[in-house]
């Protein structure tokens, strides 16, 4: 799990280019650019310095290079430092290192082809996505003074940085000429933090009321409350996750009415955990637990554990490890942004989490213990409390950068199917809107080329007017997790110190992965349109992990319906 | 190398040279096509279904005993020269799986039509997740009763096989008022949409139970379901209505047996009463005998009828299944594949996608078929079987028609009566192949 919650790594970067940038020393500036620090070795030229608003970068160029430079935007850093005793992410200091692409060997193969790489580390962490497309269009400007043979720019990013590269792409479509945002949160922050506020409510109804979870004091207080609160969420992991077979609950469900009542109720803590996963829309496939796998010998009749682990376990399994994930996001980022807007945001007043389970509760119902013990978790989640906003801090963080969905440029957009912490659904939306614009343009256009012929005949003019569709600019890559990849060890427990899996966790690529969109929007950039279908279809299908599934559907974020 | 391979490869050539390496070229061509999984010699379908696991006894015979009516078929001629192949997926009655052998079907086997698709949770993750109506992928004889699956709208190309479990239980609830009226009532049933379904059934008809215990699907075989039972002799219920799968069915017997719990009356319901897979479970033939059932095919042991006798010499030569033992859920593989072969007639010379759902919307209800109620397809309609028989376990296990005589009584999945039935089925196609049209 990375400790850079929305993204990469930085440090693994930062080897490739200091490969080229040794000799450099860096002088930030934050009045103004000012020029940056380059030198040329094994064949690449490598800058770094800071743009007008103190975001360090670092951009490098091939000496024969093609005239095209990836741009990358990092994903979410979080915005405060994480004491070392928190799990996952414990240790994590604030860095601004800049990040020029995913990782170090997609950097050095981008280099090796003649491309060019530039990526900043922005002038602050947390969400910063209007601040960061402010940095990224000063970093062109640098890139291309820098490099004069420079003709052509793709904009990529992962996760936040897939946010920033759309909203990029939206706002500046003439700077870039073509897109690829990966891992991407889309349309807005609101919209994606209301799978945490269904995450954290759910668990401070049912497992621990003392998580405070939204509605952080200002200042230091609420720092020490929010670092509380990770403590609090992975202590009642540990707990959910040692009665994962027994169904035993965490001691602090007992000071909760509605949890001490599911517990009395003798429905399995596992069982409530699943639910609340479900309803916020986490997958219930994770690294590690793929929901069809069971120990032993699958065709052994006498080994009935292994369906029951499958169908009632994995899913719990899977949604323990996907909340370890995305429970920073669902703290940290809520106290950035509380920070930022300057009060409680969150809002699940209306929320009616038994359509949001939806038809998950019959997929997943020997996992959910049947339909009377689903009825009555979410009975209890009907009569909990609800968390409501601050009119003020709302209306704030709405006026934050947002992306309205439009597709200007060729635009290029991978995501893991089983994504625990920005879901594919991100990605979905963007899609959606894209058909749907599309569509209404070429029905437009063909309702005008119909009015156009009738109106020949009318006036006795041998004319048909046909409509040629414009080129479709939006190509999509899923990776879907295989079938089968839990893994058990001889005694029959699962190893979750394995890879995750394809398909699974938050920006999970590999490098034929990253290399096939990042010639999708090379190719794009050069051409304004995407290879033929032929092609498209050949890469999806000869690139490992992808689905070849093109009628392949993300499920939407819960919030929109 | 056909000439839009050519192509292909010059493209894809000419962009690896900018720089991008491509690992591997198409390992075949691409051959031009009418329809997916339809060539000149053959036409795929899929299906999934349990093979292994636990609901897989009874239900993996389903499956190789279609295969056998489908290999009798190609044997002489198949349907208009080509050959139909079944390709089977085993889904070890899990949703996750079935989706994943779902997307196999249809993106590496690339079947022409899905059939005989087995159960509620399952297919219903199929189509949410991979939207077979939109695919346009007919989605044939789904083996579940789940009334929800019978939804043109939402569900265009899917045909449902089974009588409904709402009118399965209305069927039994009116059983229930006329034989056993003031008794006392339990009911087992289990604890997902297919439970839901039946006590929905069972409201519509006014039944009214003592007790009602569900179970999650998959606890039969742990914890088991000593607590439903144990429950209906607590409450004292002369009569047990078990409204489970056949694992489920025979974990509650046995459980029965052991706390010397006996009823006045077991009525199973039909999914859960295939009684060769209850004795193999290990029930008892003294504990199933007396219990009542219901079904809306023959009894497979009635040999007199001429369906029953024509399958089961099918059986005998063409089941290569690892069980062969002919019994119901045998009769019930054949019977769907004799209906496929007619749905696929029906759709022409060179049958298209679309061309199946129009057949079947057409002239579905007109196929020949073992049943003893009508198919219910139409435009509105997208429901298989719309009825049942009750019968009676004798002392070997098999279910036989009480009185001697079916008396089929057929309903719907609304607020329709029960009524009895006066459906005559079309007779056995000379030797077994449909010749329709």
């Amino acid at each position: 799990m990375s400790r850079q919650l929305l993204g990469r790594r930085p440090s693994s970067i930062l080897a490739t280019v200091a490969l080229v940038v040794a000799t450099v020393v860096f002088v930030p500036s934050t009045a103004s650019a000012a020029a940056p620090q380059c030198a040329t070795a094994s064949g690449v030229t490598s800058c770094q310095g800071a743009t007008s608003d103190g975001a360090p970068y670092v951009m490098s160029a091939p000496l024969n290079f093609n005239g095209t430079v990836y741009l990358y935007s990092h994903g979410y850093r979080f915005a405060v430092d994480i004491p070392a005793g928190i799990p996952v992410i414990g240790g994590y200091k604030v860095t601004q290192t800049p990040q020029p692409a995913p990782n170090a060997e997609v950097a050095m193969g981008l280099l090796a082809q003649g491309y060019g790489i530039a990526g900043s580390g922005y002038t602050k962490q947390g969400w910063n996505a209007d601040a960061a497309v402010a940095t990224d269009v000063e970093l062109i400007g640098l890139f291309k003074t820098q490099f004069p043979t420079t003709t052509h720019v793709i904009a990529w990013g992962e996760s936040l940085g897939g946010f920033i590269t759309q909203l990029l792409a939206e706002r500046y479509p003439t700077l870039v000429s073509a897109a690829a945002p990966m891992c991407a949160v889309t349309n807005s922050i609101e919209d994606q933090l209301t799978v945490a506020t269904d995450v954290v409510w759910g668990f401070q109804t049912l497992f621990d009321p003392s998580i405070v979870g939204h509605n952080y004091a200002p200042g230091l207080a609420g720092y020490a409350q929010a670092m509380g609160d990770l403590g609090k969420i992975f202590t009642v992991l540990g707990k959910l996750q040692a009665g994962i077979l027994t169904g035993a609950w965490p001691d602090t469900a007992a000071n909760s009415p509605f949890g001490a009542a599911l517990s009395a109720a003798k429905i399995p803590s596992r069982s409530a955990l699943l639910l609340i996963g479900l309803m916020a829309g986490l997958p219930a496939q994770s690294a590690h637990f793929d929901a069809t796998t069971g120990p032993g010998d699958p065709n052994d009749p006498r080994n009935t554990s292994y369906d029951s682990f499958a169908l009632a376990i994995s899913p719990a399994l899977a949604m323990l490890e996907n909340i370890a994930n995305a429970a920073a996001l669902g703290v940290v980022a809520r106290l950035d942004l509380e920070q930022q807007v300057g009060g409680d945001f969150a809002d699940n007043t209306k929320t009616d989490y038994e359509a949001q389970l939806g038809d998950a509760a019959s997929t997943y119902n020997m996992g959910l213990s049947g339909d009377a013990a689903t009825g009555a978790m979410l009975g209890a989640l009907a009569a909990a409390p609800r968390w409501s906003p601050n009119a003020d801090a709302l209306a704030k963080l709405r006026a934050l950068g947002h992306q309205t969905g439009t597709i200007s440029v060729p635009t290029v957009l991978m995501h893991t199917e089983a994504d625990p912490i920005v879901s594919a659904g991100n990605s979905q939306w963007l899609i959606d809107k894209y058909q749907a614009s599309y569509a209404k343009v070429v029905a437009a256009g063909k309702a005008k080329a119909k009015a156009a012929t009738k109106k020949a005949k009318k006036e006795k003019k041998n004319k048909i007017y046909t409509f040629t569709p414009p080129p479709y600019k939006l190509v999509s890559f899923f990776t879907e997790p295989p079938q089968h990849y839990t893994e058990f060890s001889a005694l029959g427990s699962p190893i979750t110190t394995l890879p995750a899996a394809n398909g699974t966790n938050h920006c999970n690529f590999s490098y034929a992965q990253y290399n096939t969109v990042a010639f999708m929007a090379g190719y794009a950039s050069q051409h304004g349109v995407f290879p033929d279908a032929a092609i498209t279809t050949f890469l999806r299908e000869a690139t490992p992990g992808f689905t070849s599934d093109t009628f392949y559907r993300a499920p939407l974020l819960k919030v929109y319906g | 190398m056909s000439s839009r391979m050519r192509r292909l490869t010059r493209k894809v050539a000419a962009l690896a040279v900018m720089g991008l390496a491509i690992s591997a070229l198409p390992a075949q061509a691409t051959t031009l096509r009418s329809e997916t999984g339809v060539t000149n010699h053959e036409i795929k379908i899929g299906i999934t279904i349990p093979m292994s696991g636990i609901a897989a006894p009874g239900y993996n015979k389903i499956a190789p005993a279609a295969q056998a009516y489908l290999d009798y078929v190609n044997a002489h001629g198949g349907v208009y020269g080509r050959k139909i192949t079944l390709v089977v997926a085993d889904d070890r009655y899990s949703p996750t799986m079935a989706v994943s052998q779902t997307n196999k079907l249809i993106l590496q086997n690339k079947v022409f039509a899905l059939a005989g698709a087995l159960g509620t949770a399952n297919h219903l993750a199929v189509l949410n997740s991979v939207r077979l109506g939109a695919r346009g992928i007919p989605d044939l004889f789904v083996n579940t009763g789940y009334s929800g699956f019978d939804n043109p709208a939402k569900y265009p190309t899917t045909f449902t096989y089974l009588p409904s479990y709402i009118m399965e239980a209305k069927i039994i609830g009116s059983y229930l008022a006329k034989n056993y009226a003031g008794k006392k009532i339990g009911l087992i049933y289990q604890d997902d949409d297919f439970g839901r379904n039946a006590k929905t059934g069972f409201k519509t008809a006014g039944t009214n139970f003592v007790v009602t215990k569900g179970y999650a699907s998959g606890s039969q075989s742990s914890p088991g379901l000593a607590a439903q039972v144990g429950a209906m002799q607590a409450a004292g219920a002369d009569v047990v209505v078990m409204f489970g799968v056949t694992s489920a069915t025979a974990v509650a017997l046995i459980t029965a047996g052991k706390m010397g719990y006996k009823p006045t009356k077991w009525i199973i319901g039909s999914v859960g009463g295939d009684s060769t897979t209850l004795k193999a479970l290990g029930v008892p033939a003294a504990i199933l005998a007396g219990a009542t059932g219901a079904s809306f095919l023959p009894s497979p042991t009635d040999t007199s009828d001429p369906y029953i006798s024509f399958f089961k010499r099918i059986n005998d030569t063409y089941n290569k299944g690892r069980d062969t033992t002919w019994d119901n859920n045998a009769l019930v593989g054949m019977n769907m594949a004799m209906i496929l072969v007619q749905a696929l007639r029906a759709a022409g010379k060179h049958p298209t996608r679309k061309a199946v759902v129009r057949a079947l919307i057409k002239k579905g209800k007109t196929f020949a078929q073992a049943g003893l109620v009508p198919l219910g397809y139409s435009k509105k309609s997208h429901a298989g079987y719309t009825g049942y028989w009750f019968g009676t376990y004798d002392m070997s296990g098999d279910l036989q028609p009480d009185g001697g005589k079916y008396t089929p009584y057929v309903t719907d999945s609304g607020s329709g009566p029960v009524t009895t039935s006066n459906y005559k089925r079309p007779a056995l196609p000379a030797n077994g192949l449909p010749t329709n049209k």
